[in-house]
């Protein structure tokens, strides 16, 4: 066995527990979460797939952004994401992250996530059904096995790009993605200027 | 006492903490009517919280996590599992006191170090609900002490195996009601699982611990579940003579707590202090003057 | 002589620049000066009709007006009036009815931030839904949402590939 061999066989822990436990922070983004509660309550039952909602990004792996995305939530977004640890996965529900859905010309919601986050799959529906969000879970299994779910990496490697389409919709806020691997030190990340009302 | 009972104690309260882990998940979804994740699921759980980068607040963020665990596995060397006890000798009840107090300590010591008002908030709550526990509990351990006549715990477990289970003896009768009634708030079960309330307070303490951290939290979550159902198996259902038997009762007193948590909802952190200090004090009083009386 | 025929009665006898319309049983409109607005709805509201459903505004472009229109229910009988007045488009400038209903506090906030009518007498028009708006207000009529979208977030170009793993 060469090193890279050996790298790969303690590396399948690791991915086996990425696939079956993925836990999704609770971030109810737009009309879309709806959707969710019958999904992880009895009735269709996301814990036979090891999918739980958390209530704090810390925790959590997987961000679903369902439904449309507003200006204001956009920020909100943002920061949620930046704060989740890697290896982290997101998948964005219903027409509206995709292409702007029914607000296609509306002055307040943004028409594609893909400019702001990264994303690692892609649902169509208005909003998809919980059977959808099954079919989601296993081809986001999938694409684990074969290591194309690697939004998050595309986040660390590209961040000037989403950083300068983040500041055009936003103007320009002081958060910062934390380095690779580790600590932050309290006291460096300032707040943004804030919401607005 | 073996050497080799040091490496025995805390490995039977591994395997058992992370199977009742499962074992709750999965019994829960069985009384709610749909099938549940799988029983090995939480080791699903911690290998990817091993795997996964996480984020640190400084030296007493890290350094908490691990003091609650060390607390945490010292405290199950002191507690009879069957014939296992490494250190039964020395200290006995006193020590398992003031030990289990470890557990929930390091986790505030820790969760004081996230800059998030919701660990300040969980960290209270947990303070607090020790607070409610504790004088119950000390109550039904001194009844204990006195109606046994020793703050051994091997000695505990060797009387009621000669003799009765300590649930069928009158003073000590009301004391495992006592006990039992506040099992919940000991295991941070349901009705008292306010501490880490994840749509109230997100999370509480544990608000700003993911990766490896929380894979570390998780572990003493199963050691302190452990610790808490083993102590009652040995005060009340008479310990065990060997391994199994005192796993199966262990088993039925947790799956009793777990029957409880999946049907109640949480009460408030003043409703809880309420409760715990009106009729599990009650009877913990009452059997404590019936065990001084009646010896 | 239902009770909306009889509001409408006084009402016409109170105010001389009010014309009342029955649009059907118990609807009521009701358009006037905007000078006579306040003490309109003070009558109203001591004639029974004293909620507030909400404050709703219209850009007619090509009139140069904003209507603004008044939605008032009664809860005893029903009668839903709907108080229409209109302001000009270049000096978009009116009294706030919040000494009358305090919740109109919100509804005259959203208008001035989506249409740009000021309220005097509203303590907080502040924003409120929208993000940092620098533009016009959009519900404006000569607010191109098109091209604002094209600027802002850029036109929507389709996806040529689709990757399958």
């Amino acid at each position: 066995m060469d090193r890279a061999d050996i790298v790969k066989a303690l590396r399948g822990p690791g991915q086996w527990g990425h696939k079956y436990s993925l836990w999704a922070v609770y971030f109810c983004t737009g009309c879309g979460i709806i959707e969710i509660p019958p999904v992880i309550t009895s009735r269709w039952d996301a814990e036979r797939f090891g999918v739980l909602p958390m209530a704090t990004p810390r925790q959590a792996n997987l961000f679903m952004i369902t439904g449309y995305v507003s200006v204001k939530t956009l920020r909100a977004i943002v920061r949620t994401y930046e704060q989740m640890s890697a290896p982290k996965y997101t998948v964005a529900f219903g027409s509206c992250p995709v292409n702007g859905g029914m607000y296609w010309d509306s002055y307040n919601t943004i028409k594609r996530i893909d400019k702001y986050i990264p994303i690692d799959g892609w649902i169509a529906g208005c909003m998809p059904r919980p059977e959808a969000i099954f079919i989601a879970v296993t081809k986001l299994w999938h694409m684990i096995d074969v290591g194309a779910a690697t939004g998050w990496k595309r986040y660390q490697e590209n961040y000037d790009h989403y950083k300068s389409n983040q500041d055009q919709v936003l103007g320009t806020f002081q958060e910062r993605d934390e380095p690779q691997g580790g600590t932050v030190p309290v006291g460096e990340c300032t707040p943004g200027t804030g919401l607005s009302g | 006492m073996q050497p080799v009972e040091f490496v025995l104690s805390p490995l039977v309260a591994f395997f058992v903490g992370v199977f009742f882990l499962g074992f709750s998940r999965k019994l829960t979804a069985r009384i709610q009517r749909r099938y549940g994740p799988p029983l090995y699921q939480p080791v699903i759980d911690v290998v990817k919280l091993f795997a996964q980068r996480s984020i640190s607040h400084g030296v007493l963020f890290e350094v908490g996590v691990v003091v609650s665990l060390v607390g945490s596995v010292i405290t199950v060397m002191f507690i009879p599992l069957g014939r296992i006890c490494p250190l039964c000798s020395s200290g006995g009840l006193l020590v398992v006191m003031y030990l289990m107090l470890f557990g929930p300590l390091g986790l505030a010591l820790g969760a004081g170090e996230s800059a998030n008002p919701n660990a300040s908030i969980g960290v209270s709550r947990k303070m607090l609900l020790a607070l409610a526990y504790e004088v119950p509990f000390l109550l039904v351990i001194l009844s204990v002490m006195c109606h046994y006549g020793t703050i051994s715990l091997a000695e505990i477990v060797a009387q009621q195996q000669a003799g009765r289970w300590g649930l069928l003896s009158l003073p000590l009768a009301l004391s495992a009601l006592a006990a039992f009634l506040i099992l919940p708030a000991m295991l941070g079960i349901r009705p008292f699982d306010l501490v880490s309330a994840p749509q109230e307070i997100a999370s509480g303490p544990l608000v700003e611990y993911g990766g490896r951290y929380l894979a570390v939290i998780a572990i003493q979550g199963a050691f302190h579940s452990f610790i808490v159902i083993a102590l009652f198996v040995d005060f009340f259902l008479g310990g065990g003579t060997n391994v199994g038997t005192f796993l199966l009762k262990v088993l039925v007193v947790f799956a009793a707590g777990v029957l409880i948590n999946a049907v109640l909802p949480r009460v408030k952190i003043e409703e809880a202090i309420k409760f715990c200090w009106k009729w599990p004090v009650a009877l913990a009083v009452v059997s404590l003057a019936l065990s001084v009386v009646l010896r | 002589m239902g009770s909306e025929e009889q509001l409408k009665g006084k009402v016409e006898d109170r105010f001389e620049s009010a014309r009342a319309t029955i649009q059907r049983k118990q609807r009521l409109l009701i358009t006037l000066d905007r000078d006579a607005l306040a003490s309109l709805l003070l009558f109203l509201k001591s004639e029974g009709l004293a909620h507030l459903a909400a404050i709703s505004c219209v850009d007619w472009l090509e009139q140069g007006t904003f209507q603004l229109t008044y939605h008032v229910a009664s809860y005893s009988e029903g009668i839903h009036a709907m108080v229409e007045v209109n302001v000009p488009r270049e000096k978009p400038k009116f009294i706030s009815i919040v000494p009358i209903y305090k919740h109109a506090q919100t509804y005259e906030r959203e208008i001035w931030e989506m249409f740009g009518v000021e309220f005097e007498g509203n303590a907080r028009l502040v924003p409120f839904l929208l993000d940092r708006w620098q533009n016009t207000p959009p519900m404006r009529k000569d607010f191109d949402t098109r091209q604002y979208v094209h600027e802002t977030f850029g036109v929507e170009e389709r996806r040529q590939k689709t990757e399958e793993v």
